[in-house]
């Protein structure tokens, strides 16, 4: 009985979309993404090259696709390495309570006070350009947000009356948290996971960007932006732009999703 | 201007769902008279709030008037651009709701709220809105009203916020005042006072009242007139000691005889059943299916209210003797 | 025969006042109780009495901070762990928001099992089956509600699976905290003679806790007022609201709205509200409010002194016959 309104069987659809093309990627893609050609660098958008080609003769169509599997591993493993590590974190905070608490929320004020993505590259610095550290300075600098959600829904929960009534009919603590309170926590934080993995691509792609992640000839949106821009004022605007088209659509696919994602999980729907 | 202060009639609101439209109310008849207190009582979801809203014309969608006509001195409420009907909040018709502290503006002080209140719709201002401020802070007998008009909603208790409530409801001389469940969030001591305070207006500024509640017994408090709702109609009006000596109609005579009373025995049968669903209406008389007295033209037919006497009404083929 | 025994039953909360300061909230002050097999005992009072508080602390959902509670000869305060879940089974609880006490995400039939698995009172799939519609069955629900969720019941039907919930516990007490305040009275009243009905076959003993003295007077033969945490007076139900002695007494019973429009209740109204337990009065909470207050009642602590039969009052001026009788029937309304 659940209905899904138009935005977010797109959101659905763009997120299958390029969970495929992730996946079959080897196949789909025209020609090897690492393949150059030289006489052939900076062609337009042609029926040879969709896409066009870049700095190095690589045609762009299938870098774009192949990049499709690296930025969605990296959103899905920087995100799912937060919500867990965040998620862990504050429902610890949010059941313990007292020193366990301020100890841990104090620490997430210092994870915070950083600008995101200044310490996203500090991270990435100190542990060097590759793609598990990349992963890794993204997942951290996001821990804090499920940190506090899960910690702010384990403390509303927690008084809740069914909570109680668990506690009262025998529940041991463990059952409590697990079986009671955490399926109740989860709607909030996986609508936000959605949400943030149109971010973490972002950040990938930054960091990427000024070098600090993915290294150049990686197929990766950001490298791949990075190589472009410079090809932009010289009127090689396709270098750039579709990686850059994929982002976006990916970024607005998983954010419909999020949004969607919300109605859909609430039992009430049922 | 004769006739009553108040008049509705076939008053019908619809709320469109995703499983379907919903009638709400499917044809309210109800009169004030000036100074008159009348009580609307009725269970969750008979509509009894959603009227005092269709009345203000403060339904928003999905809700929406379908149907019905209100006159309010002499004026058609429904038709009025909404200008006009700005001017009748406030200062023909106001209302107090349950949560006053909910319904209060929390950044706001109380004397703060009562100024503006004033400003728009008397043009009262400085010394004279100060004057007139503490006048109603004494007409609603707060204690110390100066802390009270230098203090923010949540500062003041659930009762002392009522009374702020009531005193911008008065302060630009309501010919009515609707009051929304506005005891049944109090502390049933602090509920006798805000019943008490309400007499003594009807006694002292004449005021009318229409009076919303589910409890029967603030009805027997505070009212002179009553009139009972179920499904989104009237099903009985009567003075309040004709409805409580004698309730003609079955729904209204259960739910007196289901009231715990002190020193009574638990009384009768509870009733079977449930309210309708608004989207599933039972043909013919809506309380049929849960009626002890009925009989198959109940299923039938829809009764109109049958006229038993002065101000005196019952929706049932076969009422109570 | 004596099931539960409170004794001085205290609960502090510190709330946080200033900067750096922490003040006691006196929730419930020197609380003392008994309560037999098949007894049911009313406490009444209004916002802020501590009546939830109390029970929760009985129940040990929360620690007390101070007093005894000893259910069937075992102190329940200095229990922990396993041995306090076994006993849990046999003090139960049924909560005011029926829609809330209830798991949004678990369907009935798993939240009235669960008890029987944790207790071991049935094993098996068929047997803990049975017994689940069996017990919805006697709360006046039927099999088809096993697998609905909560927010597919009316507000009465939510209930009655929190009843049936704390009736698969097999308990010997259950604590009812305004079980009927969030429903309708039609639907209330249904309620509660299933709950009388249980009461008589099952020989449970009730805490029924309200803050409607028409509901409690219909449930409870002895009754409990609360005000700000403290007991001002108990006694037979019948006795205590047909002669009140305790001034709070007489406001709360006064402040019942009439049976019919011409009915001339007797009334004594007091101006103010309950006020809250921040202030940590010497002498009687009720002082500031009370129209024959006099500086002994507020500077002294008033215990519970009998008054009549059974019936003992926290007034001093009540026990010495001070106070004017009260008017019963006649009409009268004295403000302060």
């Amino acid at each position: 009985m659940t209905r899904l309104d138009p935005a977010t069987c797109g959101g659905l659809a763009i997120t299958l979309a390029l969970v495929l093309v992730a996946l079959l990627a080897p196949w789909v893609a025209p020609h090897d993404p690492y393949a150059t050609d030289a006489g052939r660098a900076l062609r337009p958008p042609s029926l040879a090259h969709p896409f066009g080609t870049g700095v190095f003769g690589e045609d762009i169509l299938s870098r774009v696709l192949w990049g499709a599997r690296l930025d969605l591993l990296i959103a899905a493993g920087a995100v799912g390495f937060a919500l867990v590590l965040g998620g862990a974190l504050g429902a610890i905070a949010g059941f313990a309570g007292g020193l366990t608490d301020e100890g841990l929320m104090r620490g997430m004020d210092v994870l915070q006070a950083f600008p995101n993505f200044i310490l996203a590259l500090g991270i990435a610095a100190a542990l060097g350009p590759s793609l598990p550290n990349l992963i890794v300075a993204i997942a951290l600098t996001n821990v804090p947000v499920y940190a506090r959600l899960m910690r702010s829904q384990v403390l509303t929960q927690r008084t809740a009356p069914y909570a109680l009534a668990a506690v009262g009919v025998g529940n041991p603590m463990g059952r409590v948290l697990f079986i009671h309170l955490l399926p109740n926590t989860w709607s909030p934080i996986l609508v936000q996971a959605t949400l943030q993995s149109g971010w973490a691509i972002l950040q990938a792609a930054g960091l990427s960007f000024i070098g600090l992640g993915v290294r150049v000839p990686t197929p990766e949106w950001g490298v791949m932006i990075g190589m472009g821009v410079q090809q932009v004022t010289a009127g090689q605007w396709w270098v750039a732009f579709f990686p850059g088209l994929a982002i976006m659509v990916a970024v607005i696919g998983l954010n419909l999703l999020g949004d969607g994602l919300q109605d859909w999980l609430d039992p009430k729907r049922r | 201007m004769s006739g009553p202060l108040l008049e509705i009639r076939g008053l019908r609101v619809e709320f469109a769902t995703p499983r379907g439209v919903a009638r709400v109310l499917v044809g309210v008849d109800l009169d004030v008279d000036r100074g008159e207190v009348v009580g609307l009582v009725g269970e969750s979801g008979c509509g009894k709030s959603v009227t005092a809203l269709a009345v203000l014309r403060l339904l928003r969608a999905p809700g929406r008037v379908s149907g019905g006509r209100v006159r309010f001195q002499g004026r058609d409420l429904l038709a009025l651009p909404e200008p006009g009907m700005r001017g009748v909040r406030g200062r023909g018709i106001a209302m107090i709701f349950q949560a006053p502290r909910d319904c209060l503006n929390p950044v706001l002080t109380i004397g703060r709220q009562l100024g503006l209140l004033l400003a728009r719709h008397d043009r009262v201002a400085g010394g004279a809105a100060t004057a007139r401020a503490r006048e109603l802070c004494e007409m609603v007998e707060l204690p110390d009203p100066e802390r009270v008009l230098r203090a923010y909603p949540h500062e003041l208790s659930g009762g002392m916020c009522q009374r702020a409530m009531i005193a911008l409801a008065l302060a630009c001389r309501p010919a009515l005042l609707i009051a929304d469940e506005a005891t049944t969030a109090l502390d049933v001591t602090v509920q006798l006072q805000i019943l008490l305070l309400l007499r003594g207006l009807r006694d002292t500024l004449g005021l009318a009242q229409l009076i919303i509640t589910h409890n029967l017994g603030v009805v027997a408090e505070a009212c002179q007139r009553v009139a009972v709702m179920y499904a989104g109609e009237i099903v009985e009006t009567a003075a309040v000691g004709e409805l409580f000596a004698a309730p003609r109609h079955p729904y209204t005579r259960r739910l007196l005889a289901a009231r715990p009373r002190i020193g009574a025995a638990p009384d009768g049968e509870p009733i079977p059943g449930s309210v309708p669903d608004p989207l599933a209406r039972p043909p013919g008389c809506a309380f049929h299916p849960r009626c002890h007295r009925a009989q198959p033209r109940c299923g039938e037919q829809h009764p109109e209210p049958a006229v038993l006497g002065p101000g005196r009404t019952v929706r049932c083929y076969y009422p109570e003797p | 025969m004596s099931l539960l025994a409170v004794e001085a039953l205290c609960q502090e909360y510190r709330v946080p006042a200033g900067v750096f300061a922490r003040r006691p909230l006196v929730a419930v002050d020197r609380v003392s109780l008994g309560l037999r097999e098949g007894e049911t005992l009313g406490v009444v009072g209004e916002s802020g009495s501590g009546k939830s508080t109390l029970a929760r602390c009985i129940l040990q959902l929360e620690r007390p901070s101070g007093g005894t509670v000893t259910f069937d000869g075992r102190e329940l305060t200095t229990l922990g762990g396993r041995e306090l879940r076994g006993v849990r089974r046999l003090l139960q609880m049924v909560f005011q928001d029926p829609a809330a006490s209830l798991n949004p995400r678990l369907r009935v039939g798993y939240t009235v099992a669960e008890p029987l698995r944790l207790h071991r009172l049935r094993e098996g799939g068929a047997a803990v089956g049975a017994r689940v519609e069996e017990l919805l069955r006697a709360v006046g629900l039927g099999p088809e509600h096993v697998d609905r969720y909560p927010h597919q019941l009316s507000g009465g039907q939510q209930q009655r699976v929190a009843i049936a919930r704390a009736l698969a516990c097999e308990p010997r007490l259950v604590a009812l905290d305004e079980p009927t305040s969030a429903l309708d009275v039609s639907v209330q009243a249904a309620l509660l003679a299933l709950l009388r009905d249980l009461q008589a076959r099952l020989g449970l003993a009730y805490l029924f806790i309200s803050h409607d003295l028409a509901v409690v007077s219909a449930m409870a033969g002895r009754l409990m007022v609360m005000y700000l945490g403290q007991v001002v007076e108990e006694g037979a139900a019948t006795e205590l609201l047909a002669r009140p002695r305790h001034p709070y007494t007489q406001a709360l019973v006064s402040a019942v709205p009439r049976d019919t429009p011409w009915a001339e209740p007797a009334r004594l109204v007091v101006a103010g509200e309950p006020g809250s337990s921040l202030a940590r009065a010497a002498g009687c909470r009720f002082a500031p409010r009370c129209p024959w207050a006099v500086g002994r009642c507020r500077a002294e602590p008033q215990p519970l002194r009998p008054v009549g039969a059974g019936h003992a009052a926290a007034c001093w001026r009540a026990a010495a016959g001070e106070l004017p009788p009260w008017p019963g029937t006649a009409g009268r309304t004295e403000r302060r």
